[in-house]
């Protein structure tokens, strides 16, 4: 059987098991499609092997990387969250050695320093440390794109995850386009988050699942949409539940502690545990500054949720807006509540709306329609 | 080079420079300096003693206590005032300067130091 790798900047284990996931349930899911994939994780710690859930996890850095690949020959290796260090183990083979290279960009790793602005603006400390990181990491990792999109020294294949995430960010950031590239979203798990049929009342129930470690998650807004919300006569109708922990839970939602139908709770949800939130919830309130896909959106898409959230990176290409989702523009918390209020004064337009959510994000990023396309840009067609 | 629609890239980065410069506003708006009184300068202006108040913060009154450490002559209380300088009329001799600087409006905004000095007085006549 043919083995390919996988390297990486984080993989699951028993202790972590939710660092990079969507890696895991690929490979999980290449398995159940007969490919075998080796993982490395770059790392300057000296770690043992592990496996986790029949994968065997490799800890290297980029010169035992390099040692590894000499000695081992994969047809292609595939990379996550690219970066030189990673890379430098292909370089060093010899041109006729060198395997057949795929690389997935998902987000920051492709994306100019000052896209996420608002997470380093709270203080001049951290405003003079991305300044300094611009020159320095974000321009060696822009030259390094380049460089690997344009050579002809490599046999090599991009998959972005949107096509506006492509084209917003990525495309003028490198200001270059590779030849060979593939527009193909990361998983939305429809088996783990199978479509539960809604009533008329779930619309009733919102729910919101985010981490409170950065801005651009945009839980402030969620707070404002509701508080603004509140002004609304059918407010004491509804009831939200907020899940999430990280240093900005507590700030960002003081002021919803006033409303007794706002329920917070300040905890990490682990992944299997989602679906159960998902299916006692009808609308997933879920604003953003910055998604290259939604993977969290479209999960609760998948579930029967109609998602409330901004037109905002590669979000529109998964939720259109008035048929699968409501959008607003970004920031805009007016636009918010008036397309909830849609939603509160059309139940039929809910249901129709959860029930094409649900199929839309299947037939786009269910684990058939991603994994097919993978795996042939993974095994065919190569030169 | 090709392949790039630097058109609609360009449209998406001035949306994204608008959200930047509104964060920025936001920031600046309420960005408040810091109270305090960075110096305080003494000049002899025609034999008297000109007390200067340099300080950093919004919409600021300035007082001043000037204690003579010798015990001779009773301690000159000036009040809030707008302007940062004030002009006594003092006898030379050792003395302690406490200068204090407050908000408008906002009474539990304040900040003080305190210098000794002596003050040598050259009068006109002399």
């Amino acid at each position: 059987m043919t083995r390919y790798l996988m390297i990486c900047n984080a993989y699951p284990t028993r202790d972590k098991v939710y660092a990079n996931g969507f890696l895991h349930r690929r490979v999980k899911a290449y398995q159940t499609y007969g490919i075998e994939v080796d993982v490395i994780v770059m790392t300057t710690r000296v770690m043992k092997d592990r496996f986790h859930d029949g994968v065997h996890i490799k800890y290297m850095d980029q010169h035992q990387v390099a040692s590894f690949l000499k000695e081992n020959h994969y047809p292609t290796v595939l990379f996550h969250f690219i970066n030189p260090k990673m890379f430098h183990g292909i370089t060093q083979l010899p041109k006729a050695e060198r395997p057949n290279i795929v690389v997935w960009l998902h987000g920051f790793e492709a994306e100019a320093w000052h896209r996420r602005y608002y997470n380093f603006l709270s203080d001049i400390e951290s405003l003079d440390a991305m300044l300094e990181r611009k020159d320095t990491v974000f321009e060696t990792q822009r030259s390094f794109l380049r460089e690997i999109m344009t050579s002809s020294d490599y046999s090599i294949r991009f998959v972005y995850v949107s096509r506006r995430f492509k084209e917003l960010y990525v495309d003028p950031y490198t200001g270059v386009v590779p030849k060979e590239y593939y527009i193909i979203p990361n998983i939305v798990d429809d088996q783990l988050f199978p479509y539960r049929q809604k009533v008329k009342t779930d619309r009733l129930n919102l729910c919101s699942i985010r981490p409170y470690t950065a801005r651009n998650y945009a839980n402030d807004l969620t707070v404002d949409f509701i508080m603004a919300l509140s002004r609304k006569r059918y407010f004491s109708k509804l009831t939200f539940d907020l899940y999430g922990d990280g240093p900005l839970f507590e700030v960002v939602t003081e002021p919803l502690k006033r409303y007794g139908n706002v329920n917070l709770h300040q905890s990490f949800v682990p992944q299997n545990e989602i679906p159960d939130i998902h299916e006692s919830h009808g609308v997933f309130i879920c604003p953003t500054r910055h998604d290259s896909q939604g993977v969290s959106i479209g999960e609760a898409m998948s579930s029967g949720l109609v998602p409330l959230s901004n037109d905002v990176g590669g979000v529109p290409e998964f939720v259109e807006h008035g048929k699968t989702g409501m959008l607003a523009p970004r920031d805009d918390v007016e636009t918010m509540v008036e397309n909830f209020d849609h939603l509160y004064k059309h139940p039929k337009t809910f249901m129709e709306m959860s029930a094409e959510a649900s199929r839309s994000i299947h037939r786009q990023a269910g684990v058939e329609a991603v994994i097919k396309q993978e795996m042939e840009v993974i095994q065919n067609g190569w030169s | 080079m090709a392949g790039v629609d630097w058109k609609k890239a360009y449209h998406d980065l001035e949306s994204h420079i608008e959200h930047i410069m509104k964060e920025t506003s936001t920031l600046v708006h309420n960005a408040v300096p810091e109270l305090r009184i960075n110096e305080v300068a003494r000049n002899d202006q025609n034999g008297l003693l000109e007390i200067i108040i340099d300080a950093t913060g919004a919409r600021m009154k300035y007082a001043l206590y000037l204690i003579d450490r010798t015990g001779k002559h009773e301690t000159i209380k000036r009040p809030y005032q707008q302007s940062n300088t004030f002009l006594l009329d003092v006898p030379g001799g050792k003395y302690t300067l406490q200068a204090f600087v407050q908000e408008d409006g906002a009474a539990d905004q304040t900040a003080s130091v305190k210098i000794n000095f002596r003050h040598d007085r050259v009068d006109d006549d002399e």
